[in-house]
């Protein structure tokens, strides 16, 4: 078990490519964190630095009290499940799973008492004797999990394990996952370009963007409280609505004025914002804070605005409604299902205004 | 269907239209295969052919009278099997063919694996150097290495040409195993890597394993080439009679001025056996192999 330090890594090719820039995070032992982020963010990047598949350019990295900048992977106690699951073809799963501990010298009954206990634990006791290609993806998945499980290492190093799996055994898995890491107890580093495993999996989500560190924080407080325009518009599907807006003085308040929209600002929250009335801002505003007015929970403080419904998508126990206002912009609303709207039709929509989100345009940071 | 589409499906084609169809293709194969094969047939005619009858017609003359067998008899065979030297040499052939086998597939697969996978400095040019030496013609080294032979004292012996088959095969060896174990999945060997395998344990556990069609295609080239060799083998070893393989054997069994042919062609056959024997034992790897490094699965 150890906790896992990155103090300003930086990783940049030969080429001059810049894949992680100035990383710093210490991840807790015994903790799941997820890195997440668009491809190219520089997260796989990150994961394979500390699992020591690629070379440190500058920073320091610890697993545990260990300085392990020049420690190969043999020596770092760390073990990998990768996107592809890389087993060893010509080997049977028992084979796969007890390889690490072969080349460790253990004895074949301890490997073969180790193997059998993390294959019960992953429920594949009767595929020990197959080559994983007669195993089905979800098997083999399961495999690549027990090949790292059996080793016991001190950290866990994840890459994409899930992104091979069709989506009803994937959310299966995330929640197997789940399990595991507590029955572990073992530090989890995952990395993944899907948020909702990133929600549903991370103690810690880290997100990452164009390989710099944009925050880090429990799953429901990233999701809240985005650090910036990125982080807003990265979480959440679909993502948050963003109107390019000014403040401005309301009768005695401050309002928010956008191009097709004038929303007064709850006076508990004037104090906050009164400072950046001349800045160039951006307002946003996520889909689930935009209501139907005859279906809005009670005692909601907002607005209503007209719109008119231009495509919808029923998902069950929601409808998403793409919505255009009367000067055009687009909006995304999630509405309830009863709501029933059809393509053409107008109606009001109720903006929450105890829900929304305030950037500053120059600097994309929150205010 | 609205009749503005297009047909997707093509018009069901009779069987004889089929025939036809393919018929030239057909053709073609078979008159390639039976020129390609009209050699053989013709030496393994001559080979039962007795002397007097191969040095008067030609093989095709059989052929006029296909149902006389007294034409046919197996004395060359028996006086290729019984004549001086020849058992010897059989022995010798492959006392020469394993070892220059195995000596250029064990240094090409080490070469290549640190070619494909270690990263040091010069790597792409030792690479390039090596296909490189592929164009160079090995009829340009006979006399430096003879003459560096000489002065170690190692023409005539075993090891000479084994040294020289493996410096002869190394290049395309190195250059097939290479390109073979480059396209290996890289997360197999970083897998591995993080399971606490050091290069040595990657190689014999993991590459060996896997790249047995590419290894076992390479085998066959190299056997076939040095079990068939006789330049390497007579510049090498020279008039020695003790270390002559078969090849040598063969060449002077014809006689100085080609007049004991009729033992050539039975010999030649005779020499077929064990190449055909390693060919059919590696077959499946061997095709398998040469497809391998193009349509990866």
């Amino acid at each position: 078990m150890a906790s896992v330090v990155f103090e300003k890594v930086t990783k940049q090719y030969p080429n001059g490519y810049v894949a992680v820039k100035d990383l710093s995070l210490t991840i807790g032992d015994q903790e799941f964190l997820v890195l997440v982020g668009p491809s190219g963010c520089g997260k796989t990047t990150s994961l394979r630095m500390l699992a020591g598949l690629e070379e440190i350019s500058s920073g320091n990295l610890y697993i545990g009290d260990r300085y392990v900048n020049s420690v190969s992977p043999k020596d770092r106690d760390i073990a990998m499940v990768f996107q592809s699951y890389a087993l060893y073809p010509h080997m049977s799963v028992a084979e796969n799973m007890g390889f690490s501990l072969d080349l460790k010298g253990i004895t074949k009954a301890e490997i073969r008492q180790r193997v059998q206990a993390a294959a019960e634990q992953l429920g594949i006791e009767s595929l020990l004797d197959r080559k994983p290609k007669q195993l089905s993806g979800g098997q083999r998945q399961r495999v690549a999990l027990g090949r790292a499980i059996v080793r016991s290492p001190s950290v866990f190093l994840m890459d994409e394990p899930l992104s091979n799996l069709d989506a009803k055994l994937r959310v299966q898995a995330r929640a197997e996952l789940n399990k595991l890491h507590k029955r572990l107890g073992s530090t989890f580093v995952y990395v993944t370009h899907d948020q909702a495993e990133a929600m549903t999996m991370g103690t810690r989500i880290a997100v990452m963007n164009q390989g710099i560190l944009q925050q880090i924080d429990t799953p429901q407080n990233v999701y809240e409280h985005p650090n910036n325009l990125f982080v807003a518009g990265f979480l959440g599907s679909p993502s948050m609505n963003f109107f390019e807006a000014h403040l401005q003085p309301q009768n005695e308040t401050l309002g928010i004025k956008t191009a097709g929209l004038r929303l007064p600002i709850p006076p508990e929250l004037e104090g906050r914002y009164r400072a950046y009335q001349s800045h160039d801002l951006v307002f946003g505003i996520r889909p689930e804070a935009i209501y139907h007015p005859q279906y809005a929970p009670p005692g909601i403080q907002g607005v209503t605005v007209q719109a008119t419904v231009s495509v919808t998508e029923l998902m069950g126990h929601e409808v998403i409604v793409y919505c255009t206002l009367p000067n055009g912009t687009e909006v995304v609303a999630r509405l309830d299902p009863r709501a029933k709207p059809a393509p053409g039709e107008h109606l009001e929509l109720l903006f929450d205004l105890s829900r929304f989100h305030l950037f500053d345009k120059a600097t994309e940071q929150t205010l | 269907m609205s009749p503005g589409l297009p047909r997707l499906r093509p018009k069901r084609q009779s069987p004889i239209e089929r025939l036809l169809a393919k018929a030239p293709v057909h053709f073609l194969v078979v008159l390639i295969a039976f020129i390609w094969s009209l050699p053989t047939v013709g030496l393994l005619i001559s080979s039962f052919r007795p002397q007097r009858d191969l040095l008067e017609t030609g093989w095709w003359t059989v052929l006029t009278h296909p149902s006389q067998f007294t034409q046919f008899q197996l004395g060359n065979y028996a006086d290729v099997l019984t004549s001086q030297g020849m058992g010897q040499a059989f022995i010798n052939s492959l006392v020469i063919s394993v070892p220059a086998t195995v000596i250029p597939i064990a240094i090409a697969t080490f070469a290549a694996y640190a070619l494909a996978w270690m990263s040091f400095p010069g790597r792409q040019l030792i690479f390039a150097a090596i296909v490189g030496l592929l164009v160079v013609p090995l009829q340009m080294t006979l006399i430096p290495v003879l003459r560096v032979y000489n002065t170690l004292g190692l023409s005539g012996s075993f090891l000479a040409v084994w040294l020289a088959h493996t410096g002869y095969g190394l290049p395309l060896g190195i250059y097939l195993l290479r390109n073979y174990i480059g396209s290996l999945p890289r997360d197999l060997i970083e897998a591995a890597a993080v399971d606490g395998a050091p290069h040595l344990k990657i190689f014999t556990r993991l590459i060996v394993p896997l790249s047995m069609p590419a290894i076992a295609s390479f085998a066959v080239f190299q056997f076939l080439w040095v079990w068939n060799d006789l330049l390497v083998a007579l510049v090498y070893l020279g008039g020695n009679q003790e270390v002559a393989p078969v090849t040598l054997v063969l060449r002077n069994l014809a006689g100085d001025r080609g007049q004991d042919w009729h033992l050539l062609t039975a010999g030649a056959f005779v020499s077929m056996v064990i190449p055909l024997v390693v060919f059919f034992a590696l077959q499946r790897y061997f095709v398998r192999g040469l497809l391998a490094g193009s349509v990866k699965g």
